[in-house]
Order: C-alpha cells, then structure tokens, then sequence
C-alpha cells in the first residue's frame, strides 16, 4: 500500500513533466482531446483544462505550429512541433536527466547513510532530542 | 415562454467575456472544437449516456470558465501583492508631492491654477471644500500612477519606485564638489545677477528682471545656505544620519518656496523698450517669462520629488 500524497506536490511535479512528454508526442501532429488520451494511458490523468493553455502558451512562443481540419465530421485543430519546438524539447529534456540524476544521487546517498549505524551518522540519536 | 439553456454557449460566453477582444474568436472556436471532440468520445465510450451528460462532462473537464479564461491569458488577472505596495508607495510619493505644491500655491496667494485642472491652489473655506478639493488631487494621483503603472507594466514600475529609496550617494568628495558649486552660484546671485541675466544696448548691460525678482535674491540665498548645511553635514562623517537628509528635506521645501514665488509675480522680465522697440520688447518680454515659468515649475516638482524621497528617507533612518 502506498503513503497518500500531498496532491499540491504531485501537481507540481507532473507539471513540468507533462510539458516535455506533450511535445515528445506532438513530433506527429496531433489534435488536442487525442493527445489527453495518448497522456492518459501513459500515465499522466491530464483534462483539457489544463491542457489547452499549455498547448496555447507553446504555440504562441511559435514551439509548435497548428492547422485546422475541417474535413471530418468535426474541426479539428492539429498541432505539431515546429524546429524552434524541437530546440526547446532538448533543452527540456537536459534539464529533465539532469534534475532526475541529482534526484536519484541524493536519494542514494541519505539510503546509504540510514543503513550506517546510527554513531556514525551526524543527526540526533533516537531517543536523545 | 421557457428558454433552452446551451451549457455549452453559456460557457463559452462567460470564458469569452473574460478574455481580451483580439483573443475571442480563435480561443471561442479551439475551446468549442476540444468540447465537441469530448462530446463525441464520451458518447462513443458510454453508450447508455446522453449529449447533455456528455456536454457536461466535457465541460467539467475543462474547469470552471474563469479559470480558464486566466490559464489563457498570459498575464495574471490578479495583482500580486508587491505590485500593490509598490502603488501605495508610489502613490503616496506623487500625492506628497502634489499635495504639498497646492498648499504651497494656496500660502502664496496664487489666485489661478499653474496647470489647469491639475496643479492650483486649495481653497481656503468651508472644510468641506478644501476635503473635496484633497480628495480631488488624490484620485487624479491614483489615476496617474495607475496609468503609470499601466503603460510600464510591472516590471518597470517596480525599479522606477525603487529608486525612490534608493540611498543618496553622499560622498565626501560630492560634498566639496557641491560646496563650489553653492558657492558659484552665491556669487552669481548675489553680485552678478544683473549682468548675467542682461541684454546688451549700446555699450551698456540693461538688466531685464524685474525688480520684484530682484527681491527674492535672500529667498535664493536662503535655500543655498540650507543646502551647504547638508554638504557640511556629510563632510563631518554624517551623509547617512537623519539630520542630513532633514536638512536635504528642508532645502528643498524652501527651493519650492522659492521658485513659487518666482512664478507668482505679477511680473518677471522687463525687457528695455527703447532700442528694441515696444513691441519686440513685449514679444521678448513674454516669450522670456513663459521660459522661466516652465522652469520654475518644473524645478518645482523636481524639488518637491526630492523633498518627499529626503522625508521618507529621514523616516527610514529615525525609525532605524
């Protein structure tokens, strides 16, 4: 059973993830209630609302680019990643390894010191406070 | 006669009605086109649900229009609170200053406005007209500062009122600098303002202020002596006390004085007529008292800016 968590902390943490796996999926155009699927079933519970602006906000700063559809039974509007989009998808995805790598160093290192005897370490000893 | 209600147009109208003009089309036809293609999956994916069900839940995946609306539009719709207390600052900067021009015109005995409709003198009686009339300058202060803070936008509002606390550069080098100064300037005044301030006729200097500028000369006098108190202050080690910023303060209250004066003369340049002529004297006469018009007033507001930043400042370190 997992501890429940502060969902202000899950929304902060998906927040930015959820920019760079939208614009890893927008390689191919896409419209945008196919996209909440596709980050719907790779994890990422997203509802439109919380969607639109992001994909508003990249298509304004020209990362992606966007033409309607009118052909089908409904319009649909498709977006896709334009060059200036793929610079900044690898920027993202620098800061991305470089925030999980020191993620991962720092939760190694206190698992290390927490298996040490309890001397060693330099926190208060159990029972002292 | 009962009304269908659309969720559906109910939502986009109210999202709309949030976002600016340019923004309505395009975001009205991607928000409505995100909806319809929910619409359409929900109904696909649950058969036993109807399009208004359907409507519904696609419109509760969006969120509530208003929060939409301030998701789209880049700039918060909510003032944050430094940009508010940076207005108060700044307001009560500006209305210092405006207040304290006024008070100073109504002293004076001014009896029309320096600038109609902004800057005249308070009236005298009933209270109820002079609280009218400082009300008056403190919502036309507010709506400067908010035009201000408007056409700047908030980052540059921001460092322009900062620098209203911004400390002084009281050098001790600067104090010896402004001391010449003061010193130049005391003695253009008071030995050669009449042949600074002259045209030439013939081989004589006519001097062409007027006398009742003449007679504001200890006036001058005055405010160059307060301001060589505060260069001596910093030049015995106490730039950054109180007492240096009081003088400051002072200084400039009486500049202001001073130059209100000038401006309220009943005449300032008295140019000579006979070799010029009457009416170029007169074209000469008025042009020259417009110039130093502007000026006073200008070195007016200046000083009354300073005088407000030194009282603050003069606040700050008594309080520290």
């Amino acid at each position: 059973m997992t501890a429940e968590v502060d969902p202000r902390f899950e929304a902060e943490l998906r927040r930015g993830v959820i920019q760079l796996v939208a614009l890893h999926y927008l390689e191919t155009p896409r419209y945008g209630y196919d996209l909440v699927r596709l980050l719907g079933a790779a994890g990422f519970q997203v509802e439109e609302g919380t969607l639109y602006p992001i994909l508003r906000r990249f298509e304004k700063q020209g990362i992606l680019s966007s033409e309607w559809d009118t052909g089908g039974s409904r319009p649909r509007k498709y977006y896709r990643l334009s060059d200036k989009g793929r610079e900044q998808k690898a920027g993202m995805l620098a800061a991305w390894q470089r925030a999980r790598d020191a993620t991962d160093e720092a939760l190694r290192q206190s698992m290390k010191e927490g298996e040490k005897p309890a001397e060693e370490t330099s926190g208060p000893v159990e029972g002292e406070a | 006669m009962s009304q269908v209600s659309d969720p559906r147009a109910e939502y986009l109208d109210r999202l709309t009605d949030l976002l600016p003009p340019r923004e309505v089309t395009r975001v009205r036809r991607e928000v409505e086109a995100l909806i319809l293609e929910r619409v359409a999956e929900e109904m696909g994916n649950h058969p036993d649900i109807d399009e208004p069900e359907a409507e519904r839940r696609a419109l509760e995946a969006l969120g509530p229009a208003e929060q939409l609306a301030d998701e789209i539009v880049s700039d918060p719709m909510t003032i944050p609170l430094a940009t508010r207390r940076l207005f108060v600052r700044a307001l009560a900067v500006v209305f210092a200053g405006h207040l304290l021009l006024a008070v100073v015109l109504t002293v004076a005995g001014t009896a029309s406005a320096a600038i109609p409709g902004l800057l005249g003198p308070l009236p005298k009686e009933p209270a109820s007209a002079i609280f009218l009339s400082i009300m008056t300058i403190f919502f036309i202060d507010t709506g400067i500062v908010l035009c201000l803070f408007v056409a700047m936008g908030t980052g540059r509002s921001s460092r322009a009122v900062s620098r209203l606390y911004v400390r002084y550069e009281w050098t001790r080098r600067g104090a010896i600098e402004g001391l010449v100064l003061l010193a130049l300037l005391g003695v253009i005044v008071n030995f050669f303002l009449g042949r600074v301030f002259a045209v030439q006729q013939g081989e004589e200097l006519q001097p062409f202020l007027a006398t009742e500028v003449m007679e504001l000369v200890p006036y001058v006098n005055i405010v160059l002596a307060l301001f060589a108190v505060r260069h001596v202050l910093t030049l015995l080690g106490r730039g950054g006390n109180a007492s240096a910023a009081a003088a400051d303060a002072l200084a400039c209250l009486a500049g202001v004085i001073t130059l209100i004066l000038l401006a309220t003369r009943g005449e300032i340049v008295t140019m000579p007529a006979e070799k010029l002529g009457q009416e170029a004297a007169d074209v000469l006469d008025n042009l020259l008292e417009r110039v130093l018009l502007l000026i006073a007033v200008l070195g007016a507001l200046l000083l009354t800016v300073r005088f407000v930043r030194q009282v603050i400042r003069c606040w700050r370190l008594m309080r520290a």
